[in-house]
């Protein structure tokens, strides 16, 4: 018998909101995050215009023993885990060793952690290196962390990856639960927002220069500059349909309906900053994730689509929605809410993911902010949130190193 | 159907060894290749010490190719290239999209990072540093996701790529996926290992920080001890080693040689601290426990385990607890070594090194020692294989990893199908 | 080099809440007289407070130092060297 994953708990720390609720409220009525950086002074810089999380300190909500050993990066996390504990209403110690594990994307790591600690070693000595700089930036701080705090002995996993790593890091912890495991903390956070971290990526020229939010990230559009990076991310609480169904749970008044479920992912790899070239990688990719799904292109409701907001990179999305859809695709909603509060790397995956599982629940497809005229083919959900019947939706990311990835969420029938 | 992986390339950047041939050589010969850091001038810091590569990229990368990578995604790259034309293996488009990569990293480009670092921001002088005087390349080394991009690149595969960065198990890791990758029909081929040059001030300077690494600054060949009793840390190594993993029937269909297979992993986190371990090794048994059941493998069959022997105090006695635990009475007869007491330990890659030395030891009936083991520490009792490389039959081989943030893996290696 | 004055409660109260992030203070130091673990400080925790104590201080603690198991046994080592050093 097949071992099927759902999707129990939402945590999300964003710069729309905190908490899932407040999240999806702001996605619905399409609010507008982004603004200046502020983290640091952005002055002279080629990026002036993000997406940060400016009314929570997650750092509030943890230790302090555990914050002078974490990055920003760690502590969203943390957070973000607490709270999809919460809504999974599930507390690890209920359930046996060894049958809940974790995993977590990243692209950036413990930047800002480390960028303190080597200006130590730089300008001071070795000497002034910190015992928490070894386990505070390194990539796999957020899993080991989580683990730690709640137990975890399950599989522990860490994937480094941009947009793309995101949707590779659920399918990685569904297939976990293929393999045996009871439940699984899923997801990615990140805090990239440190200047040397940012010097790192004006290179490649995507980051938008815009100086103003209202026409910084504008995807599918004659008007798109690039995209806005973002700070923040979601964690997720996964576990086996049929074991959570049998889990005694204190009070089931929150359980939602109907469950989603994590059905199909595909990922191909189609080169770094190969735009083009993505089409094909991105429709191979859905294809392999619509058959792991046992889905038809029809089946599709809405799509939340990687929109890059690169033109290049969005005509090639056009092409491999088409491609899979065809004439079809003028009657499927496709949308990026994150055109609202920016690309948090391997967050933003774990986000949209979030949102489409919402979007099954609700039947609300929740808008494209900022997003004005030209849309490349697709029906762009823009202004209101769109109703929707859909079962099934459909969610890509591609990374800035080549990857193209596709994962498909379905509704479980009660 | 079950699919299976096999094991039908194997490809090596060592330090002191550069290709599968001089790395068994060394291997078998146990000899140690740590020596005192000459990558920076480690004046200065606590530990001087490191085993580290003498990789010329030119014999087998572009110039191209060579300016574009980092050290580390260099010797990964170049691995691969070598474990490719091992396989015989040529991807074509169909194959391209079958074909995986999944590669492991700890630090990724740290080294690189760090020096540009030191540039932009005046030797640390400033916070909000001169973004001008950065590469503007670097966006490629920020992340080590390109790693296995690059190495995809490389071969021509267009599947699933992934770089895992479980910290120290992320080469287990990276092979443990593939296998899945393969057994759950994803791929036909996966391009799999780790990739690592970690030796840089500030992964020094870390490792100083928490007292992990040895400082028998005056005796660098001697340095990297497991299970010895005088054994004060672990040496920092750096290198790449890639497996082609293959479906068994499509090696078999097109008359590839199957030297083994990979037929269990399993990890766990032990849940305790982000370094420090329990006397006990409950989770890391529990990771042996699993992969020897995935790969169907009784714990009395296991001939030889290449253990994860850092050389540290505490894992080293952790490690024989575990093994003990998992292999019950047979932990005492059967064979355990280290390979870090000649390679160092090299982070995101060193798991994927000590798979390749499995490999190379089943092919030869040989199990490589574990150099510096001259006085028995009486909490590692097993038989370790001192010094000298010993002759054994061996069939099924376990190889384990422990690393920070408390991961604990287990991979096991069985013989391919058409070995008697 | 040598540092002029004994290291106080206050100062290693400070410390610890600083680089352990244990809240903690000299009067509690001093009637309490926690260990370690009971401050919830672990071995990275300690390690990084004998670091910081170095700097302030101005002298090496050695190994000793990294093995304490209370605040009380850290001072006791500190003030030692402090003293043979004067």
């Amino acid at each position: 018998m097949t071992r099927r994953t759902v999707i129990t708990g939402m945590g999300v720390i964003a710069p729309s909101g905190t908490g899932v609720d407040a999240f999806w409220r702001s996605a619905l009525e399409g609010r507008r995050s982004l603004g200046r950086l502020s983290r640091y002074p952005c002055d002279g810089y080629p990026l002036t215009v993000a997406g940060e999380v400016r009314d929570y300190d997650p750092a509030d909500d943890i230790d302090s023993r555990i914050t002078v050993q974490t990055d920003r990066f760690t502590q969203f996390a943390l957070a973000a885990a607490d709270f999809a504990l919460k809504d999974a209403e599930l507390r690890p110690d209920e359930l046996p060793a060894y049958s809940f594990g974790a995993v977590t994307a990243s692209a950036a790591g413990g930047v800002e952690f480390g960028q303190r600690e080597i200006e130590r070693l730089w300008s001071r000595g070795p000497a002034h290196v910190g015992p928490y700089q070894s386990i505070a930036w390194f990539y796999a701080a957020s899993t080991g962390q989580l683990s730690i705090r709640h137990g975890l002995k399950g599989p522990c996993g860490v994937l480094v990856a941009d947009e793309s790593g995101g949707l590779d890091a659920i399918a990685h912890a569904a297939r976990d639960i293929r393999y045996g495991t009871t439940a699984m903390l899923v997801g990615g956070a990140e805090a990239p927002f440190a200047p040397f971290s940012m010097a790192c990526q004006y290179g490649h020229g995507l980051l938008s220069s815009a100086q103003e939010p209202d026409h910084a990230y504008l995807p599918f559009s004659t008007g798109a500059r690039g995209f806005v990076p973002a700070e923040g991310g979601a964690m997720l609480v996964l576990e086996e349909l049929e074991e959570q169904e049998a889990r005694p749970v204190t009070s089931r008044t929150t359980t939602a309906r109907p469950q989603v479920s994590v059905a199909g992912h595909g990922t191909t790899h189609t080169g770094a900053l190969r735009h083009e070239e993505s089409a094909e990688g991105l429709t191979k990719a859905i294809l392999a994730a619509l058959d792991e799904a046992e889905c038809a292109p029809g089946d599709i409701g809405v799509v939340f689509a990687d929109g890059l907001g690169v033109p290049v990179a969005d005509r090639a999305e056009a092409a491999a929605l088409r491609e899979v859809f065809g004439s079809a695709l003028d009657s499927v909603p496709v949308t990026v809410p994150k055109t609202g509060y920016g690309r948090a790397y391997a967050g933003a995956a774990a986000l949209d993911v979030t949102l489409a599982a919402l979007t099954l629940r609700h039947g609300l497809v929740p808008p494209t902010p900022y997003a004005d005229g030209t849309h490349l083919g697709v029906d762009l959900v823009t202004g209101a949130p769109r109703s929707t019947s859909a079962g099934a939706a459909l969610v890509l990311a591609r990374g800035l190193s080549g990857g193209n990835s596709a994962l498909v969420l379905r509704t479980v029938p009660a | 159907m079950t699919r299976r992986a096999t094991v039908t390339g194997v490809g090596v950047v060592a330090p002191g060894a550069t290709g599968t041939k001089a790395f068994w050589d060394m291997l078998s010969s146990g000899r140690t290749a740590t020596r005192g850091i000459t990558l920076f001038d480690p004046a200065g810091f606590r530990s001087r010490i490191a085993a580290e590569c003498d990789f010329d990229p030119g014999t087998v990368l572009t110039p191209e190719q060579t300016s574009r990578m980092d050290r580390y995604v260099q010797f990964g790259v170049a691995a691969a290239q070598e474990a490719l034309a091992e396989a015989g293996l040529g991807v074509d488009e169909e194959l391209s999209w079958r074909t995986a990569v999944s590669m492991g990293s700890a630090v990724g480009g740290t080294t690189q990072l760090e020096a540009e670092y030191v540039e932009a921001s005046a030797g640390g002088a400033a916070w909000t540093i001169d973004h001008r005087k950065v590469s503007r390349d670097l966006f490629r080394v920020f992340s080590p996701a390109p790693l296995a991009g690059e190495v995809a690149e490389s071969v021509g595969a267009r599947g699933a790529v992934h770089t895992v960065s479980t910290g120290c198990t992320s080469g287990l890791d990276a092979i443990g996926y593939g296998l899945r990758l393969i057994e759950e029909g994803k791929a036909d081929v996966v391009i799999a290992g780790g990739a690592e040059s970690p030796v840089s001030p500030i992964t020094v300077a870390c490792f100083d920080a928490i007292r992990a690494t040895s400082t028998r600054n005056d005796d660098p060949v001697h340095a990297s001890r497991p299970f010895d009793l005088t054994r004060d840390g672990f040496v920092l190594g750096e290198g790449a080693a890639v497996l082609v993993l293959e479906e068994a029937g499509h090696a078999r269909r097109r008359g590839a040689r199957a030297r083994c297979r990979v037929s269990g992993f399993a990890t766990r986190g032990n849940a305790y601290h982000m370094t420090g371990l329990t006397r006990e090794g409950l989770e890391m048994a529990e990771a042996i426990d699993q992969a020897l059941w995935h790969a169907r493998v009784d714990p009395s069959d296991v001939d030889y385990v290449n253990a994860h022997g850092s050389g540290t105090q505490q894992n080293d006695r952790h490690e024989t607890a575990a093994v003990k635990r998992a292999l019950g009475a047979h932990a005492h007869d059967t064979l355990v070594s280290s390979i870090k007491s000649m390679v160092g330990h090299s982070l995101g890659a060193i798991g994927a090194i000590e798979l390749a030395a499995c490999v190379l030891a089943m092919d030869h009936s040989v199990v490589p020692p574990t150099a510096n083991l001259e006085v028995p520490d009486p909490d590692c009792d097993l038989d370790y294989v001192p010094v000298r490389a010993r002759e054994a039959r061996l069939r099924n081989i376990l190889s384990v990893g422990s690393g920070f943030g408390g991961f604990q893996s287990a991979v096991v290696l069985t013989p391919g199908e058409h070995t008697p | 080099m040598s540092a002029s004055t004994a290291l106080s409660h206050e100062t290693l109260a400070e410390v610890i809440s600083r680089c352990a992030g244990a809240t903690t203070d000299a009067a509690t130091l001093r009637t309490a007289r926690p260990t370690f673990a009971e401050l919830g400080v672990d071995s990275l925790g300690l390690l990084g407070i004998v670091a910081e104590l170095e700097q302030v201080l101005g002298i090496p603690l050695g190994a000793d130092a990294e093995q304490s198991t209370s605040p009380d046994e850290l001072l006791g080592t500190a003030n030692a060297l402090l003293r043979s050093a004067a």
